[in-house]
C-alpha cells in the first residue's frame, strides 16, 4: 500500500515536470522536435511496411517525375524516391546513433579521468584533444573515411572521430570544476574512494550536459554522414542512402529532375530540425544561462 | 541657503511606471519638486524606491518598457514629449550623469581620449581633434589625471581613478545639470571621501546643478543642500539638509534617521523599520508607508497624501500635515 | 606588449599546435587499422606489387622512423609527388588554394554581412518578431546541408531562370593574369573587365550558398552577444553622454561583442573549410576540396596526405589570425 502511493506520488512529480517543461518557450520547441524524431525512428522502424516498392530495384519507368503511383518520383535506375527515402531514414539514424555512441564511449571516460586526475595526463589529453577538435570535422572524417574505407561501421567510426572530442572537452571541464566543490570535498573526507566519488557524485552532475551534447552531436553526425557520401564516401550503392541519392541526382540536374534532390534533401532537413530543435529546447530548459553566448 | 532660486530642473506630477504582462509597476509615482541653480539635492531612500529610476528617466534612458508621464523641465523646456534625437543632444550636454560604478561604466576596448573625442564631437561637431584632445586634457586636470593617461585604456585605471575620469567625462561639456546615482557606493571608504570632495569642488568651479542618488545618509548629509527622502516610488519629504536632520516630519524619514548607527558607545542599539516597502506592481491609492507606519489613520489607506508644502522650502507627503482633513477621517 | 610582440609570441605559441595536428593526420593516415596500400591498390593486388608499393612510400620502415622522415620532408616543404600525376604535391596543392581561398572569403564576407546586419538588429529589437525571424533562421539553415542549398541554387539560378553558371569558375581562355591566381582580384586589379565579370557570375552561386550556410552560425552568435553587450553598464553610459544610437550599437556594444565572436567563429571556421570541400563538390570548383576528393577516388594515398596537411596548416593559420584580430580589438588581450 505504501508503495503504491510513492509510485503515484512519483508519477505525479514526473507529469508536473514534464507539463511544466512543454509549457515553456523551450520545451515548446523540444516538443516539436520530439515528433519529428518519433516520426522518422517509426519510418525508419517500419520502412519495410511502409515502402510501397523495395528501394534497390526498378520499380518503373526512369526518370518519373511524382506521381500517385510514385509520390517522389523514380530516379534514373527507374527505383521510387518515396521507398529510398524511407528507407534512408534507417541508415541515416544507424550510422548517427552509432557514431555518436562510439564518440560518447571514446570521450566520456576519457574525459572524466582527465579531469578527475588532472596532471600531466590531463595536459596531454586536453592538448591532444583540442588540436583533433579544432580541424574542420567532415575533412577529419573525411581522412578517417578515406583511410578505413566504406561501410556502416566504419562510416560510424569516422564521424565518431570527429566528436569524441566534444564529449571530452563538456565532460573534462565540468569534472575538474565539481571536483573542488564543497560536496565532493565533504564526500573526499568522509573517505568515499575514488570511484565512488566519480560515480557516484561528479557523473551524475555532467550527465545533463551529456544529454544535450548527445542531441545536438546526433544532428551534426546526421549531416556528416550525409556530407561523406554526398562525397562517395559513405555507404556502397545500391543501399538507399539520402547523400548518396543527392550526389546521384545532381548528375541529372540539368535535365530539371528536380524530384531526385528535392526530397532526399528535405528528409535531411527536417530529421536535423528535429534534433536541433530537441537539443536546443532540452538545453534552454536544462542549463537557461549558457545558451545566449554559444 | 547659498545658491540663487533660479530653477533649473522642475519636475510635475512625474510618474515613470514599467509596463509588464501583469501590470504597470509604478517606480515613481507623482513626484513633484524643483532643482535651484547651482545647488545639490540629495534623493535618498532604500533601494528599490525608485530614486535611480527617476535620476535615469530625467535623461530618458530607460528601458523600452517604461512610460513616463507628468513634467520635467530642463531650463523651461519640458523634456517629457522631446523625441529621442533632440534627447540625444541635451544627454552629455546639458545634463549628464555619473554612474556607480565606475569599472564598468567605461568601455574597456576605447582609449581614454576616445572617450572624451567621441562625446565632444557628438555635440560639438565643428570642434577639431586637436581642440577636442585639449578640452579633454583641461577637464582631466580639473579632475587630477595628468593629460598623459589620455592615451591609457580604462583598465589601466584604479576604479578611484575611473570614478574621475567619469566625473571629467560628465561636465566637460558644462552641463547645468549633473546626476550622480550612487557615485562613490562601489569605492573603498578612503577614497569615497576624496570623490566626494572632488565633485563639490568641482560643482562650485563650473556651477552646475546636481542630484545626488545615494542611499548613504552620510553622502547626502556631506554634499546636499536639500534633500528628498523617496520611498516606494513616492518623494515623502523634500526639505534644507539640517531640517531634514534636525526636524524631519515625515515618520519614514524620522524613521529613517533612527536606523542610522551612530557613534555614541552608551546607545548600542540600533533601530529598524519593521517590515518591508510594499510591492509597486498595480499599487492603488493611499500612502506607500502604510503598513509600517506608527501613525497610520484611515484616510492613509484610502488616498494618497498631497503634497503638503510646511513652509517655503519644507515639503512632506503625509495627512498628518494636511489641514484639509477633518478630524473625524483622522481618527 | 606592442602588437608586434604579441604576434611573434602568438606564432611560436602555435608551433606545438602544428606539431599535435600533423602527428594527428600522421597517425590517421599511418597508425590506425586499416592498411592505405591495401586500401589504395585493392584487395586483390598481388602481394610483391603491395610490397613494393610499400616499400617506394617508405611504409616498410618502423613507424618512428616514418615518422620522423614524414616531419623532415614536411618542414622542408616537400609534400611527396602525387602517385597519379608525378607531379609535386605542393606544386598541385598551390594551384588549387587560390580557388578556395577566393571561394572561402567570398563566403565569409557574405555570412559576415548577413551575421552583423542581422543579429545585431535582433539583439537591438530583443524579443520582438525581428527577433524571432533571427533565431528561426539561424535553427531552419544550420539543418540544410549545404551541398544541397548548392543544388536548389543550380536548378533555380542555372537551370530555370538560365541567369548564372553553375561549374567551374571561368570560361577556358578568359583566365585574368596570374597575380594571386584569385581570379576575381586578378581581373579587378588588371582592369580585365570581362574576365572580372565571368569570373564574378561563376563565384556567385558557390560563395552565396556557403555564406548562407556559414550565416547561421554567424546570426547566432552576433545576436547572443550583442544582446549581452548591450545590457552592460557603459553602453547606458555612453546613451547617456547622448552618443548616437548608431555608435552605441556598432562602435560600444558590437565592437565589445566581438572579441568573443571572433574567438568562436574561429573554432567556427572549421565549418567554413568543411562546406567548402562540400561546396567545391557541388560547383565543380578547382579548389583543395576537390583536390582532396578526387585524389581519394584515385587512391593517392600521398597526395591525400598533403592535402589534410595543408588543411591543418590553414586552421593553425585561422587561429592565429583570429588571435591577432582579437587582440588588436581588445587591448586587454595582449597586455
Amino acid at each position: 500500500m505504501e508503495t503504491q502511493v510513492e509510485v503515484r506520488f512519483l508519477s505525479a512529480g514526473i507529469g508536473r515536470v514534464l507539463r511544466k517543461f512543454f509549457r515553456s518557450g523551450s520545451g515548446k520547441m523540444a516538443f516539436v522536435g520530439a515528433v519529428i524524431l518519433i516520426v522518422f525512428l517509426l519510418a525508419a522502424l517500419f520502412a519495410d511496411q511502409i515502402a510501397p516498392y523495395d528501394p534497390t530495384v526498378r520499380s518503373g519507368r526512369t526518370f518519373q517525375p511524382p506521381s500517385s503511383k510514385h509520390i517522389f518520383g523514380t530516379d534514373n535506375l527507374g527505383r521510387d524516391m518515396f521507398s529510398r527515402v524511407l528507407h534512408g531514414a534507417k541508415i541515416a539514424l544507424l550510422i548517427a546513433f552509432m557514431a555518436v555512441l562510439i564518440a560518447a564511449a571514446i570521450g566520456i571516460p576519457l574525459g572524466l579521468l582527465s579531469g578527475y586526475i588532472g596532471g600531466p595526463l590531463d595536459r596531454i589529453l586536453t592538448l591532444i584533444m583540442d588540436a583533433v577538435y579544432s580541424f574542420p570535422g567532415l575533412i577529419l572524417a573525411i581522412a578517417v573515411a578515406a583511410v578505413l574505407g566504406t561501410g556502416v561501421t566504419n562510416i560510424a567510426v569516422s564521424i565518431a572521430v570527429v566528436y569524441a572530442p566534444t564529449y571530452f572537452r563538456v565532460i573534462r571541464n565540468q569534472v575538474a570544476s565539481i571536483k573542488s566543490e564543497l560536496y565532493v570535498e565533504a564526500a573526499r573526507a568522509i573517505g568515499a574512494r575514488n570511484w565512488t566519488i566519480l560515480f557516484r557524485y561528479v557523473l551524475p552532475n555532467v550527465l545533463p550536459s551529456v544529454v544535450v551534447v548527445l542531441s545536438m552531436n546526433l544532428a551534426d553526425a546526421i549531416m556528416t554522414e550525409a556530407g561523406l557520401s554526398f562525397l562517395g564516401l559513405g555507404i556502397a550503392p545500391p543501399t538507399p542512402d539520402w547523400g548518396y541519392d543527392l550526389s546521384n541526382g545532381q548528375r541529372f540536374i540539368l535535365m530539371n529532375d528536380w524530384w531526385m534532390i528535392m526530397f532526399p534533401g528535405l528528409a535531411i532537413i527536417v530529421l536535423v530540425l528535429g534534433f536541433s530543435l530537441f537539443s536546443e529546447g532540452l538545453n534552454e530548459y536544462l542549463n537557461p544561462n549558457v545558451g545566449e553566448r554559444e | 541657503m547659498s545658491a540663487g532660486k533660479d530653477v533649473v530642473c522642475r519636475m510635475e506630477n512625474f510618474r515613470v511606471y514599467y509596463m509588464t504582462f501583469d501590470g504597470p509597476v509604478k517606480a515613481v509615482d507623482g513626484v513633484s519638486m524643483e532643482v535651484y541653480k547651482e545647488e545639490t539635492v540629495g534623493l535618498v531612500g532604500e533601494s528599490g524606491c525608485g530614486k535611480s529610476t527617476l535620476g535615469s528617466a530625467l535623461l530618458k534612458i530607460l528601458p523600452r518598457t517604461a512610460r513616463m508621464e507628468g513634467r520635467v523641465y530642463l531650463e523651461g523646456e519640458d523634456l517629457i514629449p522631446k523625441s529621442e534625437k533632440e534627447m540625444q543632444k541635451l544627454r552629455g550636454a546639458k545634463i549628464s550623469m555619473i554612474f556607480q560604478d565606475p569599472m564598468t561604466s567605461l568601455n574597456p576596448i576605447m582609449k581614454v581620449k576616445d572617450h572624451f573625442i567621441e562625446t565632444i564631437k557628438t555635440h560639438k561637431p565643428e570642434v577639431s581633434e586637436d581642440q577636442a584632445l585639449e578640452m579633454a586634457s583641461k577637464a582631466l586636470a580639473e579632475v587630477g589625471i595628468s593629460e598623459s593617461r589620455l592615451n591609457d585604456y580604462p583598465f589601466q585605471f584604479s576604479g578611484g581613478m575611473r570614478q574621475r575620469m567619469m566625473i571629467a567625462l560628465s561636465i566637460v561639456l558644462r552641463p547645468t545639470l549633473v546626476i550622480a546615482d550612487e557615485p562613490t557606493t562601489s569605492l573603498d571608504v578612503i577614497v569615497q571621501a576624496q570623490i566626494l570632495q572632488l565633485m563639490k569642488e568641482i560643482q562650485s568651479h563650473i556651477r552646475s546643478s546636481m542630484i545626488l542618488i545615494t542611499h548613504d545618509l552620510g553622502v547626502v548629509a556631506e554634499m546636499a543642500h536639500r534633500i528628498g527622502v523617496m520611498y516606494a516610488g513616492h518623494l515623502v519629504e523634500l526639505a534644507p539638509r539640517d531640517t531634514i536632520y534636525y526636524k524631519p516630519l515625515h515618520p519614514y524619514t524620522q524613521a529613517l534617521l533612527e536606523s542610522v548607527p551612530n557613534t555614541d558607545i552608551n546607545d548600542m542599539e540600533l533601530s529598524y523599520i519593521d517590515g518591508y516597502p510594499p510591492s509597486l506592481l498595480n499599487i492603488g491609492e493611499g500612502c506607500r508607508f502604510v503598513d509600517r507606519c506608527p501613525k497610520t489613520m484611515k484616510v492613509c489607506r484610502d488616498r494618497t497624501p498631497p503634497d503638503v508644502e510646511i513652509k517655503e522650502d519644507h515639503m512632506v507627503k503625509c495627512w498628518l500635515y494636511a489641514d484639509n482633513v477633518g478630524e473625524v477621517e483622522r481618527s | 606588449m606592442s602588437l608586434k610582440t604579441y604576434i611573434i609570441a602568438r606564432i611560436l605559441l602555435a608551433i606545438p599546435m602544428v606539431l599535435i595536428l600533423l602527428t594527428v593526420v600522421f597517425v590517421i593516415m599511418r597508425v590506425i587499422p586499416g592498411d592505405p596500400v591495401l586500401t589504395l591498390l585493392g584487395g586483390k593486388a598481388p602481394i610483391e606489387v603491395i610490397e613494393a608499393k610499400r616499400h617506394e612510400l617508405g611504409l616498410d620502415k618502423p613507424i618512428i622512423a616514418q615518422y620522423g622522415e614524414y616531419l623532415l620532408n614536411l618542414f622542408k616543404g616537400d609534400l611527396g609527388k602525387s602517385l597519379l600525376t608525378e607531379r609535386p604535391i605542393f606544386e598541385e596543392l598551390r594551384d588549387r588554394l587560390p580557388a578556395t581561398v577566393e571561394l572561402t572569403i567570398m563566403g565569409f564576407l557574405i555570412a559576415l554581412a548577413i551575421g552583423i546586419f542581422w543579429g545585431v538588429e535582433a539583439a537591438r529589437r530583443h524579443d520582438t518578431a525581428f527577433d524571432l525571424s533571427a533565431r528561426v533562421y539561424s535553427i531552419f539553415i544550420y539543418s540544410v546541408p549545404v551541398f544541397w542549398l548548392g543544388m536548389v541554387f543550380q536548378l533555380v539560378f542555372g537551370v530555370w531562370l538560365k541567369w548564372l553558371p553553375v561549374a567551374g569558375r571561368i570560361p577556358p581562355l578568359m583566365e585574368p593574369d596570374h597575380i594571386t591566381g584569385m581570379y576575381l582580384f586578378d581581373a579587378l586589379v588588371t582592369a580585365n573587365w570581362e574576365s572580372a565579370k565571368e569570373a564574378l557570375k561563376h563565384l556567385i552561386l558557390p560563395s552565396v550558398t556557403l555564406g548562407l550556410i556559414i550565416s547561421s552560425v554567424f546570426v547566432r552568435m552576433v545576436r547572443g552577444n550583442v544582446v549581452l553587450s548591450l545590457s552592460q553598464d557603459f553602453v547606458r553610459a555612453a546613451r547617456a553622454r547622448g552618443i548616437k544610437e548608431r555608435a552605441v550599437i556598432y562602435r560600444h556594444a558590437l565592437k565589445n561583442a566581438m572579441v568573443p565572436i571572433m574567438t568562436v567563429l574561429g573554432l567556427q571556421l572549421a565549418l567554413l573549410f568543411a562546406g567548402a570541400v562540400l561546396t567545391e563538390t557541388t560547383f565543380s570548383w578547382p579548389g583543395i576540396g576537390t583536390y582532396l576528393i578526387q585524389k581519394i577516388r584515385y587512391r593517392d594515398f600521398m597526395a591525400v596526405q598533403g592535402a589534410i596537411v595543408i588543411y591543418a596548416l590553414i586552421v593553425v593559420t585561422i587561429s592565429i589570425v583570429v588571435d591577432v584580430v582579437n587582440a588588436w580589438i581588445d587591448p586587454r588581450i595582449r597586455y
